[in-house]
């Protein structure tokens, strides 16, 4: 889509008018024309033009509209004024008298939308590229009176256009706010989609600052091909688990390399979890809530081998840049505002069995073994037939209370301009109690620039705190308790345990259970850089990231069952402590200039960074609660703590060449040092190149009037995985577990193998691209083909028991390919002044295979990884169904009839998607915006009705009475010639429906079908009228409504499609209603 | 030209401030905080101490499985001393001679060894050439490094025959190590202890935590061992003579009362384990007095066993238990007593102690044709344990009244009975009784999991 905005300023008939007298007497003063336009809400740029000129006469009414009461003012000034409505901004240019010779030299200035000028700029025209001058001019010796040039700035869109040396032009570039030309942010510099070699998909701030939940990850879902985001759980805060081009490494972690404004995030993704655990899952909180989703400007993200190789052994799995705002250029304060306020809820999940059909199932299962259903068979049978009690409101029935702030001021001169934002998000859970997640930021971005521009500085920081107060299990497993338990009180309102001296779960007193997270993040980030000459410009970064935790769990006595797990029945108070930093500093040197018939562009860079990881945790135990909430007289008191050191050097380079903005090449290097290899192994060489040819510049497509834009582009390249604990390659020492040494001594013992040859996993990777637009790019299509090869995969090689320790990290010949087709169908096929629709589509057919893997059959990981299939690819059983005869669940068998064996293995369909796509469309009618985004992802998931099963088989009872579950279990066999989804009920262990149970765990419906269609969110704006807002006094003001997760269409049981764990809290259904304000 | 040197400069410089810092240093980062460099560990005379405890600490926490009561528990199940009252798969299968080679608990057994070794083979690579480390601590170190490595192969070879025989810790040799000879391990068994004979000190090091313990080896226990070694081998001199001067040493006496042999301050005790857990006691304790105050005890001794004991034998007042289950009397070991740490009489695992010393050096003597030398010292035995002296006379009578002395006095301690009745050749004779014996059985299976890491490595026969 072809939808660069430009304004192009041709000045001919006017610049004939004679200068215009102007006299010290006449009647206005222009400054105070200017001051009666700004006060109608305009933004004046560029006011030294009027340098004395003092006085004109106006002709029309200081009323008029401004249009013609600035071209009255300009009559017969050789300046020329620019008027925007859509962000109310005024620029002044001027104009320059023709000349006459044919071979007079082409002059002419390029300005920003504001009148700025534009330094830098390329300018193709003639026999000559040129770059425009600090001031934005330009000069080409010309051989007509009219010549074609092509102008490009980066973020500008590549403009042609006829000029006339007789006259003196200003070109005025307006920004490309969407599409090819728009400027995204790639590795060390900016690109556009255009002339961009590499896969880098960039996804504007807009589109993720309305998110509900104000998580970034949550705006990115569905949006970006090749970008897999799954929530595990609908916690507030909860990590998300996340990939980028798929599951690259076997068992070296496959983690994205953050980087906010350049700067490594020094924990990726999640925390250490603390002991306890808590109520959002194993992943524990996320790492990346710190970033408020309202001050994000872009965030881009890198997978190829032609963008991502400059970030070396850290970009195995694909770099995400995210970008936050910065001020503009400008003299008048801006103020945002925006406010919003909702509720959530959890998404529906299958129901429980009522206390009928329960008790049931319990005696049917214990009459299936030939015993009679008695209450010592049956103790449930003890308690009230005829009670029965919906645990959902105990456990996840509540309704989340959601509310975001934030408020965001701006401005400053053109030299020295700044933006500032201050968020606040706080959202309650379902789970009951006074349970809640809250986020605090500040944020700062401070930007200075010389008077000749030469010299630029960048400041910014951005500080966070989260607060969580959260239980420390997810209660939604709870539900399962037997649906007719004795009330959670008795009758003197003491909670109680047990009933008929059988003890069950009491659901309300585990919300003494409580989990009390702060979480304090720092970003600080420094740039500063220097134009040497014409051509070259050095800069210098230097970045920190800070994140302290501090988590603590209490455990109190009332929260746990009398005699139950905890051995010294004492209450418990858990603690932990993590800090992560990281610092990076960076000088880069840039070279930009003409060589042969192309412009080059030049980087050359050097990098170290240093992370450092503590982490302490400690656990004291209270005899009475009183104790533990006064924190006195613990009884005992354990601790421990660790300190990691991660060391990071590097050198790169990139040249850019571009020919014409038709033949484009990236080539790129990297030499990489990291601290977790071995002497002799820390350095490695990473490279890539990149190919692209724009076809629809060449003349024989030049100016179609279907095909508006066409490239192809190709690119290849190595990246690498060091993402290893740190000192694994050493032969190390650690403390001995005991809690009393030997002897007085705490003891020291070899934990790690030395592998002095460990180096990281290498990753090749090829990618082709087609780009295509069509009618003026009112169509974007682009499709393209990747592989990835990871070799040299880092896996635990067991060495046998004789070598002393189970196992070294070695680097092993095993191939993983991952291989992806990812389409992206982009329209704008509506854009008029009453309506706008803009769509766009993206679709990802991914493809993970373990292509080799020598000696997988003597390994440990034989029957977890099956070559030729997905890593996720686990062997077991294959079900056929359940015996109508028997009642059990039937497997296939090498020999009918018998019991399945190791030789009866098959590959389990893996929980790999399929595909997954997304299509966001955006409606503007008027005043109205509508807003969807859909998210379809067909893949397999993990059986929830397994999962349960693996806790607890249908019919059997349970410890503490979590006997129950969901309807689905109600399709069991119950008699001969039934056909059941599930077998028949049974009690007794070793029984042979038991041991066909046992079977069903180990078999193919470990995975069933998870695929998903979900409306992930649908947001309606209705912006106020202009005279409103005017009266008002704001510039613009939008009131919105939001919701996400609206709408799901599954045919998977139980849960969420998406958290696929029918432990987990599923995600939940939000709905906002907010203000957004400008002024 | 003019172009060049305008940007050089600006290229150059980043190039610069990366080379002056030099691209080792850059990236060298310390080692997490919870770990020390090999380099570190053998830097002082505390740190090489504490490589020492880690060893100990690794043989006692690992509860049951080579160390800590598992040899003990395994091999008394496999020979005639206990069994286990329920159906339990990894310990049920030493007891009916079904030992698949992937079973958990032989696995265990074989694995904790290598590990030890290999943690000791790390220490012997590391001490010599550190600087840090003052010779008398590194010659003891060395002797108690090279006493351990003895006892462990030690076990090796009675229980699985010719192992691999690693002596380094370089694990890209180890991992391909093929099996050497019995021989060849028993030779290496001996060498190291003659070595460990000469490094080690008379004295006890001092216990800051429990002054006067016994818990690392001197050069008694480095004798006391040799002297079991050399008995195994049939070298009857040398193990008369490396008893004797066990015997001699003033240091150890038996306790006359039997309920203070295992305990912490025992003066029988050569050499002990103590535990490391604070509220545990031995793994012994743990395994036979478990279940007892509740239902049914897991491991009981054999009928056959309790009927050998003498009428009024003391042992097996003292060092025996009797539980009614479901009207059954069950009789259980009870030579340790304590289930958990009580803070006062601590219980400590004993390794080496003087009684089997003096039923070494009767055996030795016995085979030597000294008669009244072998009557007299079984007869010291006998006597601690209220028994009148043996009747038998001759050579055989005497020999058969030392294996009775033996079972009946080492009874569920380290193996004795299952590694007697495999060197004396009374395997078959004594276990064909029980359902699955086959000669076979005598040898206990490679694990699988080395056989996997191992390719070509031979199984014992039969398995």
């Amino acid at each position: 889509m072809r939808k660069f905005v430009f304004a192009v300023l041709l000045l001919s008939g006017e610049l004939t008018i004679a200068q215009r007298q102007v006299r010290p007497d006449a009647t206005c003063l222009i400054p105070d024309v200017i001051k009666k336009v700004e006060k109608r809400g305009y933004f004046i740029t560029s006011l030294d033009f009027f340098k004395g000129l003092p006085r004109v006469d106006i002709r029309e009414p200081m009323d008029a509209p401004v249009d013609r009461l600035l071209k009255d003012l300009l009559r017969g000034l050789n300046l020329r004024a620019w008027i925007s409505d859509t962000d109310r901004t005024i620029t002044f240019g001027r104009l320059y008298p023709s000349s006459s010779s044919r071979f007079t030299e082409l002059r002419c200035r390029v300005v920003n939308e504001k009148g700025q000028p534009m330094p830098d700029a390329t300018v193709m025209g003639g026999r000559s590229i040129v770059l425009t001058d600090k001031d934005g001019w330009f000069h080409i010796p010309v051989q007509s009176f009219e010549t074609r040039v092509q102008i490009t700035v980066t973020g500008y869109g590549a403009l042609s256009i006829s000029l006339s040396n007789r006259e003196v032009d200003t070109i005025a570039l307006t920004p490309a706010a969407k599409g090819l030309d728009r400027v995204i942010v790639n590795a060390f510099g900016v690109t556009t989609q255009r002339l961009n070699t590499g896969s880098v998909f960039n996804v504007q701030g807009s589109d993720i600052r309305d998110v509900p939940s104000g998580h970034v990850l949550d705006g990115l879902a569905a949006r970006v091909p090749g970008f897999y985001d799954r929530v595990p759980n609908g916690v507030p805060g909860t990590a998300h688990i996340t990939t980028l081009g798929g599951q690259h490494s076997i068992v070296s972690g496959n983690r994205i390399y953050w980087l906010l404004d350049g700067v490594p995030l020094a924990a990726d993704g999640s925390f250490n979890p603390i002991e306890t655990g808590t109520a959002q899952g194993m992943n524990g909180a996320g790492s990346l809530n710190f970033i408020p989703a309202d001050i994000v400007g872009s965030v881009s993200l890198l997978k190829d081998a032609s963008a991502t190789t400059i970030y070396g052994s850290r970009a195995s799995t694909g770099v995400v840049l995210i970008t936050l705002k910065a001020g503009k250029p400008g003299s008048v304060l801006h103020w945002g505002a925006n406010f919003n306020m909702g509720v959530g809820r959890a998404l529906h999940t299958s129901r429980m069995i009522g206390t009928t059909q329960f008790l049931q199932m319990r005696t049917e299962a214990v009459n299936n073994d030939g015993y009679t259903a008695d209450i010592s068979r049956v103790p449930e049978l003890k308690w009230d037939k005829n009670r029965q009690v919906d645990y959902q409101h105990f456990t996840t029935g509540g309704t989340a209370r959601i509310a975001n702030g934030s408020l965001t001021l701006s401005g400053g001169s053109p030299h020295v301009f700044f933006l500032t934002s201050a968020s606040l998000h706080r959202e309650t859970t379902v789970f009951p109690g006074s349970t809640s997640d809250e986020r605090r930021s500040l944020y700062g971005n401070l930007h200075v620039q010389s008077g000749h521009d030469r010299l630029e500085l960048i400041l910014s920081a951005l500080y966070t705190w989260e607060g969580n107060h959260l239980p420390i299990d997810d209660y939604t497993g709870d539900q399962r308790l037997a649906p007719n338990a004795p009330p959670f009180y008795n009758a003197v309102g003491q909670p109680q345990w047990s009933g008929q001296s059988l003890s069950f779960l009491n659901i309300p007193a585990l919300g003494g259970n409580e989990y009390f997270g702060n979480f304090y993040t720092l970003v600080g980030h420094m740039k500063l850089s220097y134009q040497l000459g014409k051509h070259i410009s050095i800069e210098q970064n230097l970045g920190y990231n800070g994140i302290l935790t501090n988590e603590r769990a209490l455990q109190p006595l009332s929260g746990q069952a009398p005699g139950g797990q905890s051995p010294l029945a004492a209450g418990i108070i858990t603690q932990q402590g993590n800090q992560y930093t990281s610092t990076i500093v960076q000088t880069i040197s840039r070279w930009v200039g003409q060589v042969g018939p192309g412009m080059l562009t030049g980087l050359l860079g050097v990098e170290r960074q240093g992370r450092v990881t503590s982490s302490s945790a400690q656990m004291s135990s209270y005899i009475t609660d009183a104790q533990m909430y006064s924190n006195l007289g613990a009884t005992k008191n354990s601790g421990s703590g660790n300190q990691l050191y991660y060391r990071y050097a590097a050198a790169f380079a990139r040249v850019d060449y571009d020919v014409s903005n038709r033949y484009l090449l990236t080539a790129s290097w990297r030499r990489d040092g990291s601290s977790r290899f071995g002497p002799g192994n820390q350095y490695g060489n990473f490279w890539a190149v990149g190919l692209g040819w724009i076809f629809s510049e060449e003349s024989f497509l030049h100016e179609n009037s279907i095909l508006s834009y066409g490239k192809v582009r190709a690119s290849m390249g190595t990246t690498g995985n060091d993402q290893i604990g740190d000192g694994q390659y050493a032969e190390t020492y650690s403390a001995a577990s005991s809690n009393r040494g030997y002897s007085g001594m705490q003891g020291v013992v070899p934990v790690t193998l030395a592998n002095t040859h460990l180096q990281w996993e290498l990753n090749y990777r090829e990618e082709v691209a087609l780009e295509l637009g069509f009618f003026d790019n009112k169509i974007q299509f682009s499709v393209a083909a990747s592989r990835n090869q990871s070799a040299n995969q880092m896996i635990y090689k067991s060495v046998g028991p004789v070598a002393g320790l189970p196992g070294v990290l070695s680097n092993e010949p095993i191939k993983v390919i991952n291989e992806a087709l990812e389409f992206v169908l982009e329209t704008n096929l509506v854009s008029t002044k009453q309506w706008c629709w803009t769509s766009a589509a993206t679709l990802t057919i991914p493809r993970n295979v373990l292509q080799s893997w020598p000696g997988l059959d003597n390994s440990q990981y034989a029957s977890t990884y099956v070559p030729g299939h997905s890593l996720s690819v686990i062997k077991g059983y294959h079900l056929i169904g359940v015996d109508p005869g028997t009642g059990n669940y039937v497997f296939k068998t090498a020999v009918a009839g018998g019991a399945p064996g190791l030789q009866d293995m098959v590959p389990i369909a893996g929980t790999d998607p399929r595909f997954y796509a997304g299509w966001s469309n955006r409606l503007k009618f008027g005043n109205w915006e509508l807003d969807l985004l859909i998210d379809w992802r067909r893949q397999n998931g993990f059986n929830p009705l397994l999962v349960l099963g693996r806790d607890n088989a249908p019919g059997r009872q349970a410890p503490s009475q979590l006997s129950n579950g969901p309807v689905e279990w109600l399709d069991h066999w119950r008699n001969p010639g039934d056909h059941a989804k599930q077998q028949r009920l049974t009690t007794t262990p070793g029984s042979g429906t038991d041991s066909a149970w046992l079977n069903y765990l180990q078999s193919d419906a470990w995975t069933i079908d998870a695929s998903f269609i979900r409306c992930k969110s649908f947001d309606i704006f209705y912006s106020l009228p202009c005279k409103v807002t005017k009266k008002l006094g704001l510039r613009t003001c939008k009131v919105y409504i939001s919701a996400q997760n609206l709408w799901t269409h599954s045919h998977f049981p139980i849960t969420d499609p998406e958290t696929q764990d029918p432990k987990a809290l599923p995600p939940l259904r939000t709905v906002v209603g907010g203000i957004k304000i400008n002024f | 030209m003019s172009l060049l040197t305008k940007w050089l400069p600006g290229l150059c410089l980043p190039a610069l401030v990366f080379l002056l810092s030099g691209c080792r240093q850059l990236v060298r980062a310390p080692l997490p905080e919870n770990e020390m460099s090999i380099g570190a560990v053998f830097g002082s005379d505390a740190d090489a101490q504490q490589a020492m405890a880690g060893v100990y600490v690794t043989m006692m926490n690992n509860s049951r499985a080579a160390f800590n009561g598992g040899i003990s528990l395994d091999a008394g199940l496999s020979a005639d001393e206990l069994y286990c009252t329920q159906p339990y798969a990894p310990e049920d299968s030493f007891q009916l001679f079904k030992l698949p080679p992937s079973n958990m608990q032989n696995t265990r057994i074989f694995n904790t060894i290598y590990e030890l070794v290999y943690f000791l083979n790390t220490m012997l690579a590391g001490l010599p050439g550190s600087s840090g480390v003052s010779a008398p601590v590194k010659a003891r170190l060395e002797g108690e490094v090279l006493f351990n490595r003895a006892l462990l192969y030690f076990y090796l070879v009675n229980l699985y025959g010719g192992v691999p025989i690693a002596l380094t810790p370089k694990y890209m040799t180890n991992t391909s190590l093929q099996r050497a000879s019995a021989d060849s391990v028993n030779a290496r068994v001996i060498a190291d202890l003659q070595k460990a004979v000469l490094l080690l000190p008379e004295e006890y090091i001092s216990d800051a935590s429990d002054p006067g313990a016994r818990t690392r080896p001197n050069q008694a226990a480095a004798k006391a061992l040799l002297a079991r070694v050399w008995l195994y081998r049939g070298q009857w001199d040398s193990a008369e003579a490396a008893a004797a001067n066990v015997i001699g040493d003033p240091r150890y006496q038996l306790e006359s009362d039997p309920d203070s042999v295992f305990l912490s301050r025992s003066r029988e005790a050569i050499w002990q384990l103590q535990p490391v857990y604070e509220d545990k006691a031995t793994a012994d304790g743990y395994a036979y007095l478990k279940p007892a105050p509740i239902g049914r005890p897991l491991y009981v001794l054999t009928t056959d066993l309790l009927g050998s004991m003498e009428a009024g034998d003391e042992r097996k007042l003292h060092w025996t238990h009797s539980l009614v289950y479901k009207g059954q009397v069950l009789v259980c070991p009870f030579k340790y007593k304590l289930l958990a740490d009580t803070g006062t009489a601590m219980e400590y695992e004993m390794v080496l102690r003087l009684a089997e010393q003096y039923l070494i050096r009767a055996e030795a003597r016995a085979r030597q044709g000294e008669l009244s030398g072998a009557i007299s010292d079984v007869n010291v035995i006998r006597a601690r344990a209220g028994l009148a002296p043996t009747p038998a006379m001759t050579q055989t009578d005497i020999l058969d009244a030392i294996a009775h002395e033996r079972r009946i006095e080492l009874f569920t301690e380290w193996g004795h009975r299952w590694l007697d009745l495999k060197r004396t050749g009374q395997a078959t004779t004594v276990l064909q009784t029980k359902t699955g014996w086959d000669p076979h059985d005598s040898l206990y299976p490679i694990p699988a999991a080395e056989l996997l890491a191992n390719p070509g490595m031979p199984q014992n026969p039969g398995y």
